[in-house]
């Protein structure tokens, strides 16, 4: 057995309006939009005055909450249509934010990680982010020994497309590198698999 | 002052990879100078913290300890490192101060604990290293990385035995800032580097229901310099292979299948891992080395009797879950079967071999 | 290094100064003309002062580079009606004294991760930003500090800043008008700023208070805490059971140490309250355990029936335990 016991999921939060921030920077993806809807419902209209939405219209499973958050009086709302064009948005909003911003996440577990990495690039700490994992359970898997990352990994095994050796998802997680761990399958003996199953989040 | 015993003969045609075909051997006095880590015949997993201060003649006697391996051993480092840039090696960019603490500690204690093999001069900022084991001998500016054919943390530890894991503190908890781990157990330094304390530690089983890192946090965290701490683990391996990283898993994992009742003696090492903790002094981070010593069952047997019928019944009471954790489910009967033909069942000593009254590794 | 048994430092007196009417400053060099430990901006030492009571034991910030192990410097402001160390310190300690301290330790150490650094202090609280901006300023991290003094005959140590640092430094009060005000000083701060407070409990405070109105998190907040996490307090007795043996256990050792001086034997193995080792059953109690530990459970500590001797004490008037 190469792999039990191991748990180290990150964990996640409910998007609430945190009080204490006097600005809100909000940034989600795809399903992420359905707690962003959430969140902005439950904030007053001088949090709302003081909220810029970031929204990425990429996505796995096909949602979009785009109309939803329009209605809303926020400060702004930035569309963008990657989720990378999203977390480069991210990004310049962060240069220019203060002192008392709060960040608010959503989307799924990739997105979530590629723009913590940004968040605490600019010394963000866990206190001022909140983050909720919406839609597709799929991973970003980062292969122990290629070095590829597999974005939207969606089974326990699947073949690396960067050295095609069969790997296992660890449930352990790099905030670094925004991604699981991939190894081996067959490490021990070749050929004998351990059970495929869906990925659970 | 302690120094080496003239008697160490230092190996240099030693390996520890398949492509060297093993070529690793332990002196008698070799084994019985181990940080043998079973103190009872039931193994139960702790803390075990206490006080790095020097005991007995062994392992414990240094700050850091060299053995009969440590040409051998920064070889292997250098053949890895040049095998597999940018894995085995890595630090954060903030962590340069504490990259000059290490350094400092290594070679001050080494200096201290092996003067004949070991000089360090300082003359203000300008010191001298001089390395006899190695055939070094090179003056540097402390503090001013240019003066290094590289970085402070890697140039001290390519002369150093064991691994090192470099935490720093922030926010109330420990985070990986920088390792030179070539020998490290199924983990990838790339994976884990900017994890906190409770993230790297995610994997061990029981710890978190048990408390004990929490624990340990608080403890660590109060570390002072000056005032160094150390704990023994340990593990089983198959071969005397010093790298197992999870990068490598594939080459390293099907020597797990390969051991039976007949070979284990012979196939199955004994990992043990020292680690003496320091809080360092500029950086405020605090180093984890671990020191990695191997021993064969049969080198056990051999010349440690009395250690072999205790990892006899250390490993037969093990719980499930640690056995599963440390990796060596696919072999753990076959070794208890080997061990118990050298086991008569006589009562040993409890205790570390260093503490007062602790078990030996042979006579009564 | 200079160093006595028990990791105690031996310091040489290398010079006296007093900075204002009631702080002096004085410089350490090692007894044996050896070297000091380095240290991190932020450390404190904890000097051993003799006094006419018995050993007092002080902590005070190093203010010193860093970078500099050839000495070291703090800064004693006399207080005439506290535990008596300062006054010890301003009345019988001379030049060319030699005093026992422990190796420094930090407590307070800046943020690896900051953009920028904002330090707010108040009169001898300044004492460690001298080697925290030291540290910032070799290292070429951006800081500022703001500085608010009594008046002209105080503001000695914060011009010698000034003069180092420029306009990174702003003095308040030295001219008898300018005030310093926190929430002006804070305001509009680019994310991943920290700020650190150096000063009394009502600076502290008001920081504090003007921090999180403005949205700061705790993270971003530093002060000092010099509480000693040690275990040293006040004096207490306890009484072996099996021996019948009475032990005075004084301020500066731990309940294991004065056991281990009386001669008895207790088991231990971290000596810092994590292990568990040396968990001791308490048979009598006349008062109430201080719990320093990390071992022992709320509930544990809360029925007092269990004391871990090498970081605990007790205010009691009778101790027995289980040894």
């Amino acid at each position: 057995m190469l792999i039990t016991g191991i748990k180290s999921r990150p964990v996640y939060d409910e998007l609430t309006p945190m009080a204490s921030g006097l600005n809100h920077l909000a940034a989600a993806q795809g399903s992420g939009g359905k707690p962003l809807v959430r969140l902005l419902q439950a904030m007053t209209p001088d949090q709302l005055a003081a909220t810029d939405v970031l929204y990425s219209t990429e996505s796995f499973t096909g949602q979009n909450y785009l109309a939803e958050l329009q209605q809303f009086k926020v400060r702004n709302l930035a569309v963008f249509t990657t989720n990378a064009d999203a977390v480069r948005g991210l990004d310049a909003s962060l240069a220019d934010a203060k002192m008392g911003t709060r960040l608010y996440l959503s989307g799924s577990e990739g997105f979530i990680g590629t723009s913590m990495q940004v968040a605490t690039s600019y010394g963000m700490n866990r206190d001022e982010v909140l983050r909720e994992q919406a839609g597709s359970s799929a991973r970003r898997v980062w292969c122990a020994h290629c070095g590829h990352y597999s974005e939207n990994v969606t089974h326990r095994v699947f073949t690396c497309p960067g050295c095609e050796l069969n790997l296992i998802v660890r449930d352990h997680y790099s905030g670094r590198l925004a991604a699981f761990q991939g190894v081996k399958a067959d490490g021990e003996v070749p050929g004998e698999m351990p059970d495929n199953e869906e990925l659970d989040t | 002052m302690t120094t080496a015993p003239e008697t160490t003969a230092f190996k240099t045609n030693e390996t520890y990879t398949p492509e060297g075909d093993y070529q690793f051997r332990n002196s008698a006095e070799g084994v019985r100078r181990l940080p043998f880590p079973f103190p009872d015949d039931d193994y139960m997993y702790s803390m075990n913290l206490e006080p790095h201060v020097p005991a007995g003649d062994g392992a414990l006697r240094a700050a850091f300890d060299i053995d009969e391996h440590y040409v051998s051993e920064c070889a292997h480092r250098d053949q890895m490192l040049r095998d597999m840039p940018g894995v085995h090696y890595l630090a954060l960019p903030h962590m340069m101060e504490a990259q000059w603490d290490l350094l400092e500690l290594i070679f001050e204690s080494y200096a201290r604990d092996f003067p004949e093999q070991f000089t360090l001069t300082k003359n203000g900022n300008e010191w001298r290293w001089q390395n006899r084991l190695l055939g070094i001998d090179d003056s540097f500016t402390f503090g001013d990385p240019a003066t290094l054919p590289m970085d402070p943390m890697e140039y001290a530890t390519r002369q150093a035995q064991g691994e090192f894991v470099v935490l720093e503190e922030k926010d109330n908890t420990l985070v990986i800032g920088a390792g030179m781990t070539t020998q490290r157990a199924d983990y990838s330094l790339k994976f884990n580097l900017g994890m906190s304390f409770f993230e790297f530690h995610g994997p061990v089983p029981k710890l978190h229901d048990m408390g004990i890192l929490d624990r340990a946090l608080k403890f660590l965290l109060r570390m002072k310099p000056g005032h160094p701490v150390r704990r023994v683990n340990w593990s089983l391996t198959v071969n005397p292979r010093l790298e197992t990283s999870v990068e490598t898993l594939p080459e390293w994992a099907p020597d797990r299948a390969t051991v039976d009742s007949e070979n284990a003696g012979e196939k199955v090492y004994l990992r043990i891992e020292l680690q003496p903790l320091h809080r360092l002094p500029r950086s405020n981070a605090i180093v984890f080395p671990v020191r990695t010593y191997l021993v064969s069952l049969a080198e056990l047997v051999q010349h440690a009797p009395n250690w072999a019928k205790r990892i006899h019944r250390a490993l037969a009471s093990l719980d499930h879950e640690l056995v599963d954790y440390k990796g060596f489910h696919r072999y753990h009967a076959a070794a208890v079967e080997w061990l118990s033909q050298y086991d008569d069942g006589a009562p040993l000593a409890t205790g570390y071999p260093w503490a007062p009254d602790g078990i030996q590794p042979n006579g009564q | 290094m200079s160093e006595s048994q028990h990791g105690a430092l031996k310091l040489r007196v290398k010079s006296i100064e007093a900075v204002t009417p009631e702080i002096n400053r004085y410089t350490f060099c090692p007894a044996d003309d050896s070297w000091l430990p380095p240290f991190s901006g932020g450390s404190h030492l904890t000097v051993l002062i003799p006094s006419e009571e018995g050993t007092k034991r002080n902590a005070y910030s190093l203010m010193s580079s860093p970078y500099d192990t050839s000495q070291y410097q703090i800064a004693v402001r006399r207080v005439d009606d506290g535990k008596g160390g300062s006054l010890a310190m301003h009345n019988n300690v001379r030049e060319g004294d030699v005093l026992l301290a422990g190796i420094p330790a930090n407590l307070f150490p800046v943020s690896k991760h900051a953009r920028h650094h904002v330090f707010i202090a108040g009169g001898v609280g300044i004492t460690p930003v001298f080697a925290q901006v030291e540290e910032l300023s070799l290292k070429g991290s951006p800081f500022e500090l703001h500085l608010a003094v009594r008046g002209p005959d105080h503001a000695a140590l914060g011009c010698e800043l000034k003069e180092r640092f420029g306009d990174q430094v702003t003095l308040y009060g030295h001219d008898g008008q300018s005030r310093l005000n926190t929430m002006e000083i804070l305001a509009g701060r680019p994310l991943g700023t920290h700020a650190y407070i150096c000063g009394p409990t009502r600076m502290i405070d008001d920081v504090v208070t003007s921090a999180h109105s403005l949205g700061w998190s705790d993270a971003n907040i530093h002060f000092e805490r010099f509480e000693d996490l040690g275990s040293t307090g006040d004096p207490f007795s306890v009484t072996l059971a099996r021996s019948g043996a009475v032990i005075e256990v004084s301020p500066e050792q731990s309940l294991l140490e004065a056991v281990e001086e009386a001669g008895h034997k207790l088991p231990y193995l971290c000596r810092g309250g994590a292990c568990g080792e040396c968990e001791t059953e308490v048979l009598e109690l006349d008062g109430t355990i201080d719990h320093r530990d990390d071992w022992l459970s709320e509930s544990d500590r809360a029925t007092c029936k269990l004391i871990m001797p090498c970081v605990s004490r007790a205010t009691c008037t009778k101790l027995v335990i289980n040894a």
